[in-house]
C-alpha cells in the first residue's frame, strides 16, 4: 500500500516536470527582441506623448479643471463678500 | 510478486524523473543563454543622451483633501472620464467623490466591512468590492446627475454576490462593461460575467497567493497577475494556460502596472525594488532601488521635497534595517516617464522611469500612503492613506 502511494506521488512529480519542460520548450521558441530595441521604443513613447505632470517638458496651454474650479470658487467668495447695494440692515 | 512489480515501476519512474530533470536543466540553461544574448542595454544605458528632469520641477499642487472615511483606505480608482474617484475603506463604506470639487457623489454601504479591493466599471454604473469574506459583491449605483444634495447619496443596490474563491480576494479589475477579473489568496484568478451572473472561468498556474492584477489600456482580453510565488503571469482569456511567465524576485509582488504603451510593465515587491520588465524582450530593462539611490548621497540629499513630508524621518542618508521598504502601489504618468510609487515608510516617491532617479515626492499625509493612482487624462493624481483621507493633486 505504502509503495503504491509512493509510486503515485512519483507519477505526479514526473508529470509536473514534463509539463514544466513543455512550457520551457515553448518559451525557448518565443521570439525575443533585443532589450536595446524595446528600451528605445519605450523611450520614444515617453518623449512623444504629452504629459502635463512634467511641467518642464509639457506646459498645459489651458487651465485644467482644477484651476478653473479654484477661479470659480474665488470669484464666488468675492461676490459673497461684496454686499452691493441691496443689503438690508 | 506484486511488490516486485511495484518496485520495478518505481525504479522506471525514478529513471524517467531524472531524465526529465536533466532535460529541464539543459532547457533552462538554453533559455538563460538566449536571454543573455537579448540583453544588450536597458533603459538607463539607452537614455544617457536624454536630459534629466530637474529635482524641484515636479511639484503637483494639492487641490482637494477628501475627508469622510473613518478608517484605512484600501483601494482607489479613477473613472474613465477622470472626474470621479471611487474609494473603498475598512470603515464599511465605499464613496464616489467628485475629484474636482471634492464633494461626495455617492455612498455605498458594504455588506462586508473587510474590504481589500474595489473596482468601477467603464460605464461607471457598476461597482465591485471584494475582501476577507471571499465574495465579490457587485453594486449598481443610481443616477448621479441630480444637483440636489442628500437625495440619492445612498442610491445603490446589490446586484450579485459572486461566491467561488476559497480565500480572500486581493484585487479586482473590470475587463469591459460586463466582465470582471479577481485575484485571490487561493492562488486562482477568476473571471465573472455580469450578464450571465456567474463565474466564467478560472486561471490556475500560480503557486502562491495572488496579490495584484493589472489590465491593458487597449486590450480587453489580456491581463497580468502578480503573486507571492515571485512570478508575474500574463493571461489571455481565450487561452487555457498563462501566455507568458516572468520570474521577478523571491519576495511577494504587491503591485503591478502595465506601461501605457502596453508592451511592458513595472512591478513593486517586498524587497523594495521596482522592476521594469518588457514583454517583447521577456526580460528586465531597469531596476529602481531606494537603498542604492540613498547610498548615492553621501552627505546632504538633494531631492525636491520637504524633509518633513517623509513621515517625520530625520535623516534620509541611509535606510536602516528598521525601515520597511515594501512597495505598496505604483502607477505611471500619462507618458510613462514618471513612476509614482508608495513605500511603507517613505511615502510616495516619484521616479524618472528612464534615468532611474528619484526626482520628487508627494507628501502631506499623516500616516502610511498605501495607494497612488494617476487619472486617465494624465492630469490628476490621487493618493490614499491609512490616515483615512485621499488627496487630489494636479499641476
Amino acid at each position: 500500500m505504502e509503495e503504491e502511494i509512493k509510486y503515485e506521488i512519483l507519477r505526479i512529480k514526473l508529470r509536473r516536470i514534463q509539463e514544466l519542460n513543455i512550457k520551457a520548450k515553448k518559451s525557448l521558441l518565443k521570439e525575443r527582441i533585443p532589450t536595446s530595441q524595446s528600451s528605445l521604443s519605450i523611450i520614444n513613447y515617453c518623449l512623444e506623448n504629452i504629459d502635463y505632470l512634467i511641467p518642464v517638458l509639457w506646459k498645459n496651454p489651458q487651465m485644467n479643471n482644477y484651476q478653473k474650479y479654484q477661479v470659480y470658487k474665488n470669484t464666488r467668495k468675492l461676490k459673497m463678500k461684496d454686499p452691493g447695494c441691496c443689503t438690508i440692515v | 510478486m506484486d511488490n516486485k512489480a511495484i518496485t520495478d515501476k518505481i525504479e522506471t519512474i525514478n529513471n524517467q524523473i531524472s531524465t526529465a530533470k536533466n532535460e529541464a536543466r539543459s532547457l533552462y540553461t538554453e533559455i538563460e543563454s538566449v536571454k543573455t544574448k537579448v540583453r544588450d542595454g536597458g533603459l538607463k544605458e539607452n537614455s544617457y543622451k536624454i536630459k534629466s528632469i530637474p529635482n524641484h520641477s515636479i511639484n503637483p499642487k494639492l487641490y482637494n483633501t477628501l475627508e469622510g472615511h473613518q478608517s484605512k483606505i484600501s483601494q482607489i480608482q479613477w473613472n474613465k472620464e477622470s472626474d470621479k474617484i471611487l474609494s473603498g475603506s475598512q470603515d464599511g463604506y465605499m464613496i464616489i467623490w467628485d475629484a474636482i470639487t471634492g464633494y461626495k457623489k455617492n455612498i455605498i454601504e458594504l455588506d462586508n466591512q473587510w474590504l481589500l479591493t474595489c473596482s468601477l466599471s467603464p460605464s461607471g454604473e457598476m461597482i465591485a468590492s471584494g475582501g476577507l469574506d471571499n465574495n465579490l459583491t457587485i453594486y449598481k449605483i443610481g443616477d448621479q446627475t441630480t444637483n440636489r444634495p442628500n437625495v440619492n447619496y445612498f442610491n445603490s443596490s446589490v446586484q450579485y454576490i459572486f461566491k467561488g474563491h476559497r480565500a480572500y480576494i486581493s484585487d479586482s479589475k473590470f475587463l469591459n462593461s460586463h466582465q470582471i477579473i479577481t485575484s485571490s489568496g487561493d492562488m486562482k484568478n477568476m473571471m465573472w460575467d455580469l450578464h450571465k451572473g456567474d463565474k466564467v472561468r478560472e486561471f490556475i498556474d500560480h503557486t502562491g497567493d495572488i496579490l495584484c492584477l493589472s489590465t491593458f489600456n487597449n486590450e480587453n482580453n489580456i491581463f497580468m497577475s502578480g503573486s507571492c510565488d515571485g512570478y508575474v503571469k500574463m493571461w489571455d482569456v481565450r487561452q487555457k494556460s498563462s501566455v507568458q511567465n516572468l520570474f521577478i524576485s523571491n519576495y511577494d509582488i504587491n503591485t503591478l502596472k502595465v506601461f501605457p504603451q502596453g508592451k511592458s510593465f513595472v512591478s513593486g515587491s517586498d524587497d523594495g525594488i521596482i522592476r521594469f520588465f518588457d514583454l517583447r524582450s521577456d526580460c528586465e530593462l531597469s531596476q529602481y532601488s531606494i537603498t542604492s539611490e540613498f547610498k548615492n548621497f553621501s552627505s546632504e540629499p538633494s531631492f525636491g521635497w520637504k524633509q518633513d513630508n517623509l513621515s517625520s524621518r530625520n535623516s534620509l542618508n541611509s535606510v536602516s534595517s528598521m525601515d520597511s521598504i515594501n512597495i505598496l502601489s505604483v502607477d505611471f504618468s500619462r507618458s510613462g516617464r514618471l513612476i509614482y510609487s508608495c513605500y511603507s515608510d517613505f511615502g510616495c516617491l516619484i521616479w524618472d522611469s528612464l534615468k532611474g532617479e528619484i526626482i520628487g515626492a508627494i507628501g502631506g499625509h499623516l500616516n502610511k500612503v498605501n495607494q497612488v493612482s494617476v487619472a486617465p487624462d494624465g492630469i490628476g493624481v490621487c493618493t490614499a492613506s491609512w490616515d483615512s483621507t485621499i488627496k487630489v493633486w494636479a499641476p
